[in-house]
């Protein structure tokens, strides 16, 4: 498991407060209903915790977090 | 302040289109010119303003200072992210509109300030927030002037956000996406919108709001429906027909709009109404209110932050409107609304409800009647019994 993915997989586990996400990388969070539009807050905070880069609001999308993968892809961008 | 509106009759609309003939012209031959929606940009505001105008003149040393104070920062933050500077050019920012908004009490209201001042600031705060957050690395003069002046939606909004103008300014469009993606959609907007407007708005005001102008029973039911739909089609008319001209000028916006009364819930609701000053509100103000107090730990708690978030943020925007009393209180309304609801939204009884047949139909009913009221607090027609 890379870096990324795993970040990817503690912080949206914490987030969306289940484990079920793993099942599917793909699985669209928000149409799954796991994610509102808290969720890109507590993101940040988590990234920010974690990683000690500072994010803002308008840094990142509701796309970047909708999906396990999409977020592996987003950490990798900002690295 | 004199108010004139952009899309208040249907000869205004077709000096606009007349005006961006030359677009389409140069767009149905593959073309795309920043210069020339600059020119026409230049021509819609001198004919909005008219040339002669104090309000023109207004503009003029508005735009000067405001370019320069966004270029002195852009210099200076790169060379420090200091806090205090970045704040100290926020204030100053903001007290060209603090002053007209103060103004607007005393005997110099019809002077000062210009149509469009409230919305060409989010644009300017934004500029300056992006700028602070290094977000913006480059800064081409046309594309800065052309942004804030950008006409069509330059009076009563939509707010036009920087990177998608740069996004879309910039990018070549070949004929055919110009004809299938811009200007078929860009007319159907104009058409619908001036139905909206012209057609639904003026029946509502001319054969229900102006009759029913001395208190009655049936008078305020009558206003208490008839207002909020016709705020609605006259507000929304207008932002299909700005959004509309943009798109014919090569530029997409976002919709204002999208089926506000359909909302379940007054957070629904603020997705679907207004949409650019609610985003705008949530990426520069609420966020960043909740982050910032998240990190500094004045709050341990996300949701407690974020209703603190809601009650700042809405009764900033009651003030935008204005200073006046009933606007404050539209802001402290809807803050309220979006505290309960985020409290309804978490319990388990919302969880049994939602399931239930009616749902929809139910709180659809219930969230109109509370936008209703909140639109009778803002229109200050209880204020004033």
């Amino acid at each position: 498991m890379g870096d990324n993915e795993k970040l990817a997989r503690e912080i949206l586990e914490k987030v969306c407060e289940t484990d079920e996400i793993f099942e599917d990388y793909d699985m669209d969070l928000v149409d799954e209903g796991f994610i509102d539009s808290f969720a890109l807050l507590s993101v940040i905070l988590e990234i920010e915790e974690r990683t000690g880069k500072k994010l803002q609001p308008t840094d990142i999308k509701k796309e970047d977090i909708s999906s396990i993968n999409s977020l592996i892809e987003f950490l990798g961008n900002i690295k | 302040m004199i108010q004139i509106e952009q899309y208040n009759s249907l000869f205004n609309i077709y000096i606009y289109i007349l005006l961006v003939i030359p677009v389409v012209i140069i767009s149905l031959l593959g073309k795309k010119s920043k210069i020339l929606n600059l020119a026409i940009s230049v021509v819609m505001l001198s004919l909005l303003f008219r040339l002669e105008s104090i309000q023109m003149r207004e503009v003029c040393v508005f735009l000067i200072c405001e370019l320069l104070l966004i270029y002195i920062y852009f210099l200076i933050r790169k060379k420090t992210d200091s806090k205090w500077i970045y704040y100290l050019i926020l204030l100053i920012s903001i007290l060209p509109l603090a002053i007209v908004k103060f103004s607007a009490h005393g005997k110099f209201a019809d002077v000062i300030g210009f149509v469009g001042i409230s919305y060409i600031s989010f644009k300017i705060w934004e500029l300056i927030i992006q700028i602070y957050d290094g977000r913006i690395e480059r800064m081409k003069f046309i594309d800065t002037l052309g942004f804030l002046i950008f006409a069509p939606p330059f009076s009563s909004g939509p707010i036009m956000r920087y990177d998608l103008f740069i996004e879309e300014s910039s990018k070549s469009i070949d004929r055919k996406e110009y004809f299938y993606d811009y200007l078929v959609p860009g007319i159907k907007k104009i058409i619908l919108g001036a139905f909206y407007k012209f057609s639904i708005a003026f029946i509502i005001n001319e054969y229900i709001l102006s009759r029913y102008t001395e208190l009655s029973a049936k008078g305020a039911i009558a206003y208490f429906y008839a207002y909020t739909l016709y705020l609605f089609f006259d507000f929304a008319g207008y932002s299909l027909m700005a959004v509309g001209t943009s798109y014919l000028m090569g530029i997409k916006m976002i919709d204002n709009f999208n089926k506000p009364f359909l909302a379940r819930n007054i957070k629904e609701f603020w997705e679907r109404w207004h949409i650019s000053l609610s985003t705008w509100f949530n990426d520069f103000l609420f966020s960043r209110f909740v982050l910032r107090n998240m990190r500094n730990g004045r709050f341990k708690d996300t949701k407690k932050a974020a209703r603190w978030g809601y009650v700042v943020t809405m009764m900033t925007m009651g003030i935008w409107h204005g200073l006046y009393l009933h606007y404050i209180l539209y802001g402290l309304y809807h803050g309220i609304w979006l505290v309960l609801t985020d409290k309804w939204l978490k319990t388990k009884t919302f969880r049994k409800v939602k399931k239930m047949k009616y749902y929809n139909l139910i709180s659809r009913l219930i969230t109109f009647h509370i936008v209703a009221f909140g639109m009778l607090i803002f229109s200050g027609f209880l204020i004033s019994i």
